[in-house]
């Protein structure tokens, strides 16, 4: 058992998501950033559906009233144990009686907290991802009494590679969305070689982005949306969907993010710049 | 029969496109090949999403883009168009009273009707569903009579409360729980349209249909009381 001592600014467990149920207008909700909460797993040998805990900006300050195996990936890059700084990215110990303060994401906006064996919650319409609506609480709260799978116990392996990726880089890599298209000539130049800034808009659902230069588009019948969708909004603002977006949207989808590219704007803060590429 | 044109969409998906209108007969047509689809690459598909005139296919890993293309060139989706399930039409209780019905006077005087009139309109015919999407349980209904279409407000309320029966331009909802929105609530029913408690949440399908009906608030009270006790079904019947 782990106690919540305090929980940082916006603390949800998050599995893959909720499949198979975006026919009902559920979200498909996950990690903001897939591949650090992958590492994560990957660390610990857990399958890759194990529930963890994601931070927004600050992390949970916990107590362990158990031992465990953790590990801490995405932009934290402070955490203490005993108030003694660990790292990040490798598997820790953690004994009975152990405080650990998650710290800031420093480098980014999301941290990931991994436990071998998987934290256990309440798990609706197959998954435990946080969702409001859906799960009784739409984030973990102070004073939670959390659990693990500990019970489950898997050998560390050094062959599990990590992915490493650069939250400051400005490439943004994009393909063609379903109206790509339809857009106009200068919307298409514009798009493609102006640079835009993340708002102060944003949340799990999506990031609004504002463009330096006009950007045109009509609104759609509504249509088919997903994590990774860029909407153009009739007022010329972009919209990314994240990954409690809606299943279908009325505004001009033009560009795809792939899970990559969408984690990586995930992590990008307020005012943060960065440019639309092109897959090859 | 129409063919969809098919591309991809991000990485493990693909976007089958149909001509873009907002059309009964083709909807069910999208339907037939949402069938047939399904069945086909069941053991590959992880979601699949219509709209009106889309369907989105998440495929569990690389979508099998040339199976997918091959099987629609020379599937016939007119035959398992007649093996399609007989749409059901769900009678949905609606209470017009004015407490509930925050909008409905300003959607009266928007078209030159009594409330009574917008109540009557309003549940005069049944409605199709074309997808569930924007909310868990939120139904895309078409059909709203020329008569009552009423633009939405220009700032959104910050809380529609649940079981809000609302006119959004020429569209018609429920809200299925309390969220924030911009269309006009004219009523509401005391309906369940998503249960978490079920594994199939919701029993309204895309290309059935509602049939709203108006009731008293004392006739409200007592579906309430009927469903506290779980003595309440929503009426269905196969749609003519």
């Amino acid at each position: 058992m782990i106690e919540v001592i305090s929980t940082g600014i916006y603390t949800t467990l998050q599995d893959q998501g909720r499949f198979g149920y975006r026919n009902y207008g559920v979200p498909i909700s996950g990690p903001m950033d897939l591949i650090s909460a992958r590492n994560a797993n990957r660390i610990l040998n857990n399958e890759p559906n194990a529930a963890l805990l994601e931070f927004m900006l600050q992390g949970a300050v916990l107590k362990f009233n158990q031992a465990a195996t953790i590990a801490i990936t995405g932009a934290t890059d402070s955490p203490t144990l005993n108030d003694e700084k660990i790292a990040v990215n490798i598997p820790i110990k953690v004994q009975v009686n152990d405080c650990l303060k998650v710290g800031r994401c420093s480098a980014g906006s999301f941290g990931y907290l991994a436990i071998m064996g998987g934290f256990l919650g309440e798990k609706i319409l197959n998954s435990l991802a946080h969702y409001k609506g859906i799960t009784s609480n739409q984030r973990i709260l102070k004073g939670e009494i959390l659990k693990f799978n500990s019970q489950s116990f898997q050998a560390l392996s050094i062959s599990n590679k990590i992915e490493l990726i650069d939250f400051n880089t400005q490439e943004i890599f994009a393909s063609k969305g379903p109206d790509y298209d339809t857009i106009d000539p200068k919307t298409v130049k514009n798009l493609l070689n102006s640079s835009f800034t993340v708002s102060n808009e944003i949340n799990r659902m999506g990031y609004r982005i504002d463009a330096q230069t006009p950007l045109e588009a009509a609104e759609i019948l509504t249509a088919p949306v997903q994590p990774g969708t860029v909407q153009l909004t009739p007022s010329g603002k972009l919209i990314v969907l994240m990954a409690d977006c809606q299943t279908t949207g009325g505004y001009a989808r033009i560009l795809q993010l792939s899970a990559k590219s969408r984690s990586i704007l995930a992590q990008k803060r307020t005012g943060s710049i960065f440019r639309f590429k092109f897959f090859d | 029969m129409l063919k969809p044109t098919i591309s991809t969409y991000g990485e493990n998906a693909l976007l089958l496109k149909w001509p873009t209108v907002l059309d009964a007969k083709m909807h069910a047509e999208i339907l037939a090949w949402e069938m047939l689809l399904k069945e086909q690459f069941k053991n590959d598909i992880l979601d699949l999403v219509v709209t009106y005139a889309e369907m989105a296919l998440y495929f569990k890993n690389q979508a099998p883009i040339k199976e997918l293309t091959t099987f629609i060139q020379t599937a016939d989706a007119e035959i398992q168009q007649s093996n399609q399930r007989k749409p059901i039409t769900w009678t949905i209780p609606v209470c017009y009273d004015i407490e509930f019905a925050w909008d409905i006077e300003l959607v009266a005087e928007h078209n030159k009707l009594s409330i009574a009139e917008v109540a009557a309109l309003h549940s005069a015919q049944p409605y199709r569903i074309y997808f569930t999407g924007f909310l868990p349980g939120f139904l895309y209904l078409g059909g709203l009579p020329e008569q009552i279409v009423t633009p939405r407000k220009e700032t959104p309320r910050l809380r529609i409360p649940k079981g809000a029966v609302a006119i959004g331009g020429s569209q018609t909802g429920i809200y299925p729980n309390e969220s924030p929105g911009g269309w006009r609530i004219i009523g509401h029913t005391p309906i369940e349209l998503f249960d978490l408690s079920k594994t199939k949440p919701a029993p309204f399908l895309s290309g059935d249909f509602i049939q709203f009906q108006p009731v008293t608030r004392d006739e409200l009270e007592g579906i309430y009381a009927e469903i506290e006790v779980g003595a309440y079904q929503v009426m269905k019947g196969t749609h003519r």
